[in-house]
């Protein structure tokens, strides 16, 4: 199981969705952080859990570019994430919630485009 | 025992005759005072007419307050845009005002810059009374004022003052640390985090970043300000955009596209009849909820009532294009004048959800941590 601490490894204050927008974005996070994470996780067939504590807080559009882009840019299938992610939000629980919920969106975008 | 009565009423009379005259000497003297103060006013006065003859004068409303008295700000707001679209030079006559509200400083204040960036000159009285004198200079309104400004990205106008001002063109999350914890320690105390109020900051900035102008990103200011008070443990804060507003931004999505169906979809499934019934919809999901035929997020304006309801900020006013929403008490009014932009209003308090600074570390539990390879 290997933990993965957004506080800890990329900032306390995540910012918007695009690196256009500003610093610390949802886009910047998945392309350096969390896509690399996941692809190794699923190679060595592991968990990783995604801690969201200890930040300022988030807004929604990092979330959904970080983990809805998963799917939609890096092409890792909704269900290896389902397998392989894990997360703690106990300063925020709703956050558990909407990210699951923009897996689903990112999915189904997909398959309607398709 | 005649005698001893005329002296007594001798003496009632020279007592009386003295009050009498100490009286008119009293009186002399105040008309005295009172037409020396008039000459000294109308030498003011036309010293004042000399040096700002071809200034505009623009007097605010007497209640400067953009939350209580949103249709008359506007207005004014909306005077001294039009100075500044004519390069007009400007005179802010505060003196008859008897209330000031931080939210409405703020507003005038985004707007001043744009003068002073463009050297068109402005000045300013102080109120007569007391009050609002007081709150026009704790405020450093003019100390900001008489500061040099560039056209450029970003602003920081935090002088010793009650309000801090900060303005820029993008998402800078890094401010919304700064910014909360200098509120933790007016409200609670301490250093808290205010994941809510952190929210908000990133949904607005990205909100003006992306809709505040048809077309392009990037291209209008968002201006926020805090103020704090220490004695109600409670902080204010205003934000603001002259961009297209909400509305506005609505009718310019292409048809066609996405959120361009919105005209069409939104009659069929809910009835309203003006942009006040408007948004309250959106405020409550309900155009999310149809376009998408999803359930919806909080992404964005609308995701500000969510943190009201979660308890994560109080008192909650929404000012856009001709509507106000007073949304904790659930109230949508239709406003007199048009403000072209978007101003949002909040509070937090000691009752709002707050974190710790620091927080218990999860790391402990798992044998492997991602951080450290």
């Amino acid at each position: 199981m290997t933990l993965l601490k957004i506080a800890k490894v990329f900032s306390t204050t995540p910012g918007p969705r695009s690196e256009s927008e500003g610093p610390f974005s949802g886009q910047l996070f998945r392309k350096t952080v969390l896509a690399p994470a996941v692809t190794k996780a699923i190679e060595q067939n592991e968990i990783l859990t995604i801690d969201f504590d200890g930040t300022e807080g988030y807004g929604t559009s990092f979330l959904e570019e970080a983990f809805g882009g998963l799917i939609r840019n890096e092409k890792i299938s909704h269900a290896a994430l389902n397998k392989h992610l894990q997360y703690i939000s106990k300063e925020e629980p709703y956050l558990i919630e909407d990210i699951l919920e923009y897996l689903c969106d990112a999915e189904k975008n997909i398959e309607q485009a398709k | 025992m005649r005698a001893y009565i005329k002296r007594i009423i001798a003496k009632k009379a020279n007592k009386q005759w003295k009050r009498k005259l100490k009286w008119k000497a009293g009186k002399k003297q105040k008309k005295r005072y009172k037409s020396s103060l008039d000459s000294l006013h109308s030498q003011l006065n036309h010293t004042y007419n000399i040096q700002h003859a071809n200034f505009v004068k623009i007097r605010p409303p007497k209640n400067f307050s953009f939350v209580a008295n949103s249709n008359e700000v506007i207005g004014f707001i909306n005077k001294v845009f039009e100075c500044f679209l004519k390069r007009q030079k400007l005179f802010i006559r505060f003196r008859e005002v008897e209330h000031i509200e931080y939210d409405a400083l703020v507003v005038l204040l985004s707007i001043l810059v744009r003068f002073s960036s463009h050297n068109i000159q402005f000045n300013g009285d102080f109120p007569v009374k007391r009050l609002p004198a007081a709150v026009l200079k704790s405020s450093g309104f003019f100390e900001y004022l008489y500061e040099k400004f560039m056209i450029r990205d970003s602003y920081v106008l935090n002088a010793k003052s009650r309000i801090h001002t900060h303005a820029s063109k993008h998402v800078d999350p890094s401010l919304g640390k700064t910014i909360i914890r200098d509120s933790s320690e007016t409200i609670w105390g301490e250093n808290r985090r205010s994941q809510g109020v952190q929210r908000a900051f990133l949904e607005l900035m990205q909100n003006t970043h992306n809709h505040a102008e048809i077309g392009k990103e990037g291209d209008k200011h968002w201006w926020l300000s805090a103020s704090h008070s220490k004695s109600k443990k409670k902080v204010l804060f205003s934000f603001v955009d002259f961009g297209v507003g909400v509305f506005k931004s609505l009718d310019s999505k292409k048809e066609g596209s996405k959120w361009g169906a919105w005209k069409k979809l939104m009659p069929q499934k809910h009835k309203y009849s003006n942009n006040a019934e408007l948004l309250k919809l959106i405020l409550n999901g309900e155009l999310h909820k149809t376009v998408t035929d999803k359930p919806y997020r909080g992404k964005g304006l609308p995701g500000l009532k969510l943190l009201l309801e979660r308890n994560q900020i109080s008192n909650l006013y929404i000012i856009t294009n001709d509507v106000k929403a007073d949304v904790k008490n659930d109230i949508y009014n239709i406003l007199d004048s048009n403000f072209s932009g978007t101003f949002v209003f909040w509070e937090l308090n000691e009752q709002n959800l707050s974190c710790n600074d620091t927080f218990k570390d999860s790391e402990s539990i798992f044998n492997d941590s991602w951080s450290e390879k």
